[in-house]
């Protein structure tokens, strides 16, 4: 006779062990790459608050959790919301001008009597070179569109998790850094400790940096613009870095955030205080772009947002916008809720990062 | 990079719950693609390890409830995806062989949705207590408690329609410290 669990277990239309080897699939591969091409951004309701910066360029520095996180400089113009203090590993995000602040020149090479324990000097290939200064190690990076597997190999070798990856962007951000996300993922307690410097984050008293050289240029565009990041020697966590690259005809904009910067699709068009659904249709066709909508949901407890797609002819003439996203070429994405809220949500500091890219 | 390696831990196991616990492929195929983008998006609460597919058991879970609200993002753009997961689901059609479990399918989908929660991790997930609670986010306690009701209407369902069984697996009476 057979005990429920068994019978239930004859109830399965799939078992595991028949799933062997699905991983690999196409369209398990698709998926994992779609998922990682997307922006990293905070969720709704997860705790995570990163206060609203303004444009692209801004920093944003942000800590994952409150309690755990390194303090960080209030110049960044950020500042933690209330979020439940826990023992998760820390995590910063920094856009560009954060990370390229007051940095020396790079590119002194050490010799191998510096080195420490089992670390390597240095590691080139066609992409990157990779060379070890002190503390750190300094990557070059010559050609960011490079094949992804150039860098990963570079910084394998000096024992670094370092992730270079082209997202598709607008095409004023093409060439442009879109951020570092920088996480530590060492047990609770065993992590180094991390703190503001002058010119990103300071692991256990390392700085750890991005910069392009000349300063502000666009790697891969503009002729002898280098990538230059230093990384604690060491260090335990991984950094991905996301550099805009060209959009293929219909492919999502990783910079979707964007839409009202100047150069974008809605350039110029103020959601501030919120405006009618009708008003920014109207920018929206005289612009030839074409409008999606997303509901806005606040939560009543933590004030997080969540978003949830709305067919257009659900939405009245008279519901505000509060924000917009640029989804593709051409089509925008507006933030949408029936009635008019005291506050813009995204304005009130407890919104998810807008400017995360 | 950690996701990347958690992903490829992890599909398996999560396109089984949601193949386990969906009736069409589109729908099993959206809730594994929501389940790992929320995954990337909360890519900090991520533990290591193997607690990382507990947690996407719980992701998972949520998914598949706001699904059956009605409120899923469909994935439509995923196309080789679907057709992994229409693939698994044209080769594991019902057989001769699962007729046999049309009465127990029958009480089974009587039970509420949490008691069909709590038995399926055991029976499919093959989770104990202790990581049934790590999933729901409860106490291991609350878990065994919960799970010993689930199978007593479980058994009490079978029982009413006529179906041989013993009342409950060897594992689940030991932590209820009743002897075999």
């Amino acid at each position: 006779m057979r005990n429920t669990d068994e019978l239930l277990s004859g109830l399965a239309r799939v078992r595991d062990r028949e799933l062997a080897g699905r991983a690999s699939t196409a369209g398990a591969r698709t998926l994992l790459a779609s998922i990682t091409s997307a922006p990293v951004s905070a969720s709704p309701g997860r705790g995570e608050v990163l206060a609203a910066a303004t444009g692209t360029e801004g920093a944003v520095i942000a800590p994952a959790r409150r309690g755990q996180a390194p303090a960080l400089p209030a110049a960044t113009g950020t500042e933690t919301a209330a979020a439940p203090a826990s023992r998760r590993p820390w995590r910063i995000r920094l856009a560009a001008g954060a990370a390229a602040a007051g940095l020396l020149t790079a590119g002194v090479v050490a010799g191998p009597g510096l080195l420490g324990g089992g670390s390597a000097a240095g590691y080139a290939n066609s992409a990157v070179d990779i060379a070890r200064d002190g503390d750190q190690y300094v990557a070059r990076i010559k050609d960011p569109f490079a094949e992804y597997r150039m860098y990963t190999e570079a910084f394998r070798a000096v024992g670094l998790d370092i992730d270079l990856r082209p997202v598709p962007v607008s095409p004023t951000a093409v060439g442009k850094i879109l951020g570092m996300v920088i996480a530590d993922h060492s047990p609770p307690g065993t992590g180094p400790k991390v703190e503001a410097g002058p010119s990103g984050p300071l692991v256990d008293g390392v700085a750890l940096t991005m910069e392009t050289l000349p300063k502000n240029c666009r790697p891969g565009r503009d002729a002898g613009c280098v990538m230059v990041l230093r990384i604690p020697v060491g260090f335990p966590g991984d950094v991905l870095v996301r550099l805009g690259r060209e959009a293929r005809p219909g492919e999502e904009y990783a910079n979707f955030e964007a839409a009202t910067a100047p150069g974008e699709m809605l350039a110029g068009v103020k959601l501030r205080k919120g405006r009618p659904v009708d008003d920014v249709l109207a920018q929206v066709r005289g612009r030839n772009l074409t409008a999606v909508f997303s509901l806005v949901k606040v939560d009543g407890k933590t004030g997080g947002l969540s978003f949830e797609p709305l067919p257009a002819r659900t939405v009245g003439g008279d519901w505000t916008v509060w924000n917009a996203w640029q989804v593709k070429a051409g089509v925008v994405r507006l933030l949408v809720t029936p009635e008019r809220l005291p506050e813009n949500p995204f304005f009130n500091g407890s919104a998810p990062p807008p400017a995360l890219s | 990079m950690l996701f990347e390696k958690v992903y490829l831990d992890t599909y398996e196991p999560i396109l089984g719950y949601a193949t386990r616990r969906c009736d069409s492929p589109e729908d099993a195929a959206d809730v594994v693609a929501e389940t790992f983008e929320i995954a990337w998006r909360k890519l900090d609460d991520l533990p290591p390890g193997e607690q990382a597919r507990l947690w996407l058991y719980g992701v998972a879970r949520n998914v598949l409830a706001n699904h059956r609200r009605g409120t899923i993002r469909r994935h439509v753009h995923q196309a080789a995806l679907r057709e992994d997961v229409a693939d698994l689901y044209a080769r594991t059609a019902p057989s001769e062989e699962r007729m046999e479990f049309a009465a127990i399918a029958r009480v089974f989908r009587h039970l509420s949705d949490e008691d069909r929660e709590l038995l399926s991790l055991v029976a499919w997930e093959g989770l104990d207590a202790g990581q049934i609670a790590r999933v729901l986010g409860c106490s291991r306690n609350a878990v065994r408690i919960r799970l010993h009701r689930a199978r007593k209407r479980f058994s009490r369902g079978l029982a009413d329609a006529g179906v041989e069984h013993m009342p409950m697996s060897r594992a689940a009476r030991v932590p209820l410290g009743r002897s075999i």
